[in-house]
């Protein structure tokens, strides 16, 4: 494999991600050298400036984060003050926000499977080639994203930059007439959802597979939403006040977000492909049903099927949220009542995207003294650059082009989202 | 300036052909805390109050296939979005989209997944567009986090409101001698 010529694949700008990030592979004689999935999105300095502001603000400030889920960060906020006050959230509230939960994952999941994902996998360049061919299915893809979006409205009040979460519920309830037509295209969707399990599984994949340490929340009733322990399918089993024990962040000068690693140990992978594999027992029967229909049960370590387990989950999310409508009763109050107390309070929720967790200090005023996120992007950066080190690796003879339309590929298995990611890096001023 | 259309400032218009009252919408795109991306909205904010009561406007922040709800319950649609080139800030570009491909180089500057031109060629490879949709792009130059707006691109911020207007008021003149004809 000596003195061949050296090889460098190259994008510039990495089309069909959220946010602005580039990547370059290095190649000589026949070995990868360098390996940099680069985010050169500027960063937002969110957490610097939640300090000051008062507790309660979080969640609103926080879902501004991204246009793509700020449910997740809502979610994650308010169960961090929660948590820091002491507070338990049950029953309907609760439902709600599962509820809340699964609009974000069906019109963020249907956006990544059918307009971003899927092109990759049919040779298209994009989602308006793959709709020249394949109407149906991009008119599917919309319909789906335009239901959850419309679910999310119902319950937040808007579907970008939501305003009805706060700590101890919501602000405003609504109705059970006012779920009546959602109910019915939840219905439609589910089976538009069952189609996309058995499509999704129907395409091509390249052959490619990791021994991954992959983390989600786990919940022993539910598949994970909201609330869990954290596990891997390599022993990890901690309480989420423990992420910082065990999850630290780097800076890298080639990028403007941090990435994560697990202390001692490197890269792990979050999102829908981890939480599948580590709570497929979780998933409703028809989930299930369509999951073994497809022939795509769990374990799955090829990371180009994370696809797959998106359309399960979505497929999840349609089928919890009829039974959370069809078994929802009005509470009297939008929220319970709850005092401010000083101390650390913690938060991790799955986002569409994986794990995002939240920590803050709230001083005895309600005043947020330090804030910590850490959203799924970040936690995935080296996973990444480890997948397109393996992938290239395993490739290094395949033609250029079609190694770099692979390489966009294995980032686009992660459904990254690059804004998100790049609101925490830390200047140093010298 | 290869494969983007000719600047306009003139305002040609053709929504003729419907009995019945044409349904318009005036959408703005982009964010306004990232310098010029805010344009497009910042027009529609103050078009608002000068457009005929039943023109309908909307403003469009985040995914931009929210555009195709829009074009689902419309007949004719005005576009008005920032733009990167290489013309100078503030210059205007105005594509007939019913009438021609929007031009590739509009596409994937935008902040957003999914632009606003993209979601036009969407809708066209759908069969989803409206009969008439007319896009205007305000070349910025700014789009880091900021409000501020280069001093060009307010100019035209102004000025496109008239053609804009004109626009819309030729088509609903037309619109009413059809009716009278008929």
């Amino acid at each position: 494999m000596k003195n061949k010529p050296a090889r460098t694949i190259k994008v510039d700008y990495l089309a069909r991600v959220e946010g602005e990030g580039s990547l370059i592979v290095k190649m000589k004689d026949g070995q990868v050298n360098d390996v940099k999935f680069r985010i050169f999105e500027p960063p937002r300095f969110f957490e610097a400036f939640l300090r000051g502001r008062k507790y309660s603000e979080a969640p609103d400030i926080t879902a501004r984060i991204c246009g793509i889920c700020p449910i997740a960060y809502q979610m994650s906020s308010v169960h961090a003050m929660e948590n820091a006050f002491g507070v338990r959230v049950d029953g309907q509230l609760r439902e709600l926000r599962r509820l809340l939960y699964c609009g974000e994952w069906i019109e963020s999941h249907a956006l990544h499977v059918y307009m971003l994902h899927a092109p990759d996998f049919l040779g298209y360049e994009d989602a308006i080639q793959l709709a020249k061919d394949h109407p149906d299915a991009v008119q599917r893809g919309l319909r789906l994203k335009k239901t959850g979006n419309d679910l999310v409205t119902i319950l937040a009040g808007r579907e970008i930059h939501p305003i009805n979460v706060k700590v101890g519920g919501f602000y405003k309830l609504p109705a059970k007439k006012d779920f009546l037509e959602i109910l019915e295209r939840l219905k439609r969707a589910r089976d538009e959802a069952y189609e996309t399990v058995l499509w999704t599984a129907s395409l091509p994949f390249p052959s490619f597979e990791c021994d991954y340490e992959f983390v989600s929340l786990s919940h022993p009733d539910e598949y994970p939403f909201n609330e869990g322990r954290l596990v891997s399918n390599k022993g990890l089993n901690i309480d989420i006040r423990e992420y910082e024990l065990v999850f630290h962040e780097t800076h890298a000068s080639y990028t403007n977000a941090l990435q994560s690693e697990m202390k001692g140990k490197g890269a792990y992978f979050v999102g829908p492909l981890a939480r599948y594999n580590l709570n497929f027992d979780k998933l409703s029967p028809l989930a299930r049903k369509a999951a073994r229909e497809a022939n795509a049960e769990p374990p799955i370590s090829n990371p180009f099927k994370s696809i797959v387990a998106r359309a399960v989950e979505t497929l999840y999310a349609c089928d919890e949220a009829i039974r959370i409508i069809e078994n929802y009763e009005q509470p009297e109050k939008p929220a319970i009542e709850y005092s401010v107390q000083p101390g650390f309070g913690f938060g991790c929720t799955e986002a569409p995207r994986g794990i995002l967790y939240h920590r803050y200090m709230v001083g005895e005023d309600g005043a947020i003294k330090d804030a910590k996120i850490v959203p799924p992007t970040s936690q995935n950066q080296k996973m990444i650059e480890a997948d397109l080190r393996s992938f290239v690796t395993a490739n290094i003879e395949m033609p250029k082009q079609e190694l770099t339309l692979r390489c966009e590929q294995v980032v686009r298995n992660y459904d990254p989202c690059i804004s998100c990611a790049t609101h925490f890096l830390k200047l140093e001023i010298s | 300036m290869k494969g983007e259309s000719t600047p306009a400032r003139s305002a040609p218009t053709s929504l003729e052909g419907k009995k019945e009252r044409v349904n318009i919408t005036i959408v703005g795109v982009g964010n306004e805390f990232r310098g010029d991306d805010g344009a497009g909205v910042l027009v529609v904010r103050k078009l608002r109050e000068k457009v005929p009561a039943d023109v309908r406007t909307a403003e469009l922040m985040g995914d931009q296939s929210d555009l195709l709800e829009l074009m689902r319950s419309t007949d004719a649609l005005v576009i008005i979005d920032a733009v990167r080139s290489s013309a100078a800030a503030g210059t205007i570009f105005r594509v007939d989209a019913s009438e021609e491909p929007m031009p590739e180089n509009f596409f994937s500057f935008s902040t957003h997944a999914f632009d606003s031109a993209q979601v036009v060629e969407l809708a066209r490879a759908l069969k989803a567009l409206p009969r008439k949709v007319i896009f205007y792009g305000i070349v910025g130059k700014e789009f880091s986090y900021t409000s501020r707006l280069t001093p060009d691109v307010t100019e035209s911020i102004n000025l496109i409101q008239t053609n804009i207007l004109n626009e819309i008021n030729a088509a609903l003149h037309r619109e009413a001698q059809l009716q009278e004809d008929a």
